[in-house]
């Protein structure tokens, strides 16, 4: 059978469910960000383990307050680029940025 | 055919705000200068990844104020040369993950999390936290082991 893959928008959907889940319709507050962090990082592996695909996942989230301050991200990987992949989703409100990466490596 | 994978999880967080603070499996006290901070082991050098992070970072920023072009420049590159250090070391069946992020310190408060669906018994993990008068950066390096 045919190896699985890691698919980008398959993986963009759930990041980004994950992130409305956690934190659409919030103001940034400093005493939630551990806690939303969290949520969004358990929510997405959970839902990218349940796609059933013999891969390991690494998921990173970054929450950060808007206040004009700059922030840039960027990643680079060892892999077989035939099977493994990276998704990033950039989310923004009025009061804060939300960065996800999940990376899929296969077995 | 595959292989039911025993889904153990490793975390690390790590906040930049107006003190840096940590938080993560090994606990240690927070402070500016800089700091490295490893996951559980396996057969990845997590020494020599350390002093790999310590060296590029630390080389790419130290004399930099922040600017955004340069700092998205520098983001990059950082990321590529861990990758190509870390990979230089000739560790057998890993694949790498380098996350580099670099920001302007402008007394906004930002969360950095990761987990990971792995082997916690091969698979590892370095972070790295950097901070001038002007800017920070966290950079995580990520060791996967393949079959």
């Amino acid at each position: 059978c045919p190896p699985a893959s890691f698919l980008v928008d398959e993986v963009s959907s759930i990041i980004k469910e994950a992130i409305e889940g956690a934190i659409g319709g919030n103001a940034y507050q400093h005493s939630k960000v551990n806690q939303w962090t969290t949520s969004v990082v358990e929510q997405t592996l959970s839902q990218l383990t349940r796609l059933g695909k013999p891969f390991k996942y690494i998921v990173t989230c970054v929450i950060m307050q808007k206040n004009g301050a700059g922030l840039h991200t960027a990643s680079s990987c060892f892999w077989d680029n035939s099977s493994d992949g990276t998704c990033t989703v950039r989310w923004e409100n009025k009061t804060m940025y939300c960065i996800v990466s999940a990376f899929g490596l296969a077995l | 055919g595959s292989r039911e994978h025993g889904g153990k999880e490793a975390g690390n967080r790590n906040e930049a705000g107006n003190g840096m603070r940590r938080a993560c499996p090994a606990p240690s006290t927070a402070s500016p200068q800089l700091r490295a901070m490893e996951g559980p082991g396996g057969r990845f050098p997590a020494a020599a990844v350390q002093e790999i992070l310590r060296e590029a970072v630390g080389s790419a920023l130290r004399e930099r104020r922040y600017r955004p072009g340069p700092c998205r420049e520098a983001a990059r590159d950082i990321a590529e040369v861990v990758k190509a250090r870390v990979k230089a070391l000739g560790v057998p069946r890993y694949k790498i993950v380098v996350v580099a992020h670099v920001g302007q310190l402008g007394g906004q408060s930002l969360q950095v999390a990761s987990r990971c669906l792995w082997d916690p018994q091969s698979d590892t993990f370095s972070s790295y936290v950097f901070q001038n008068t002007s800017l920070f950066a966290v950079t995580n390096v990520y060791g996967v082991y393949f079959e």
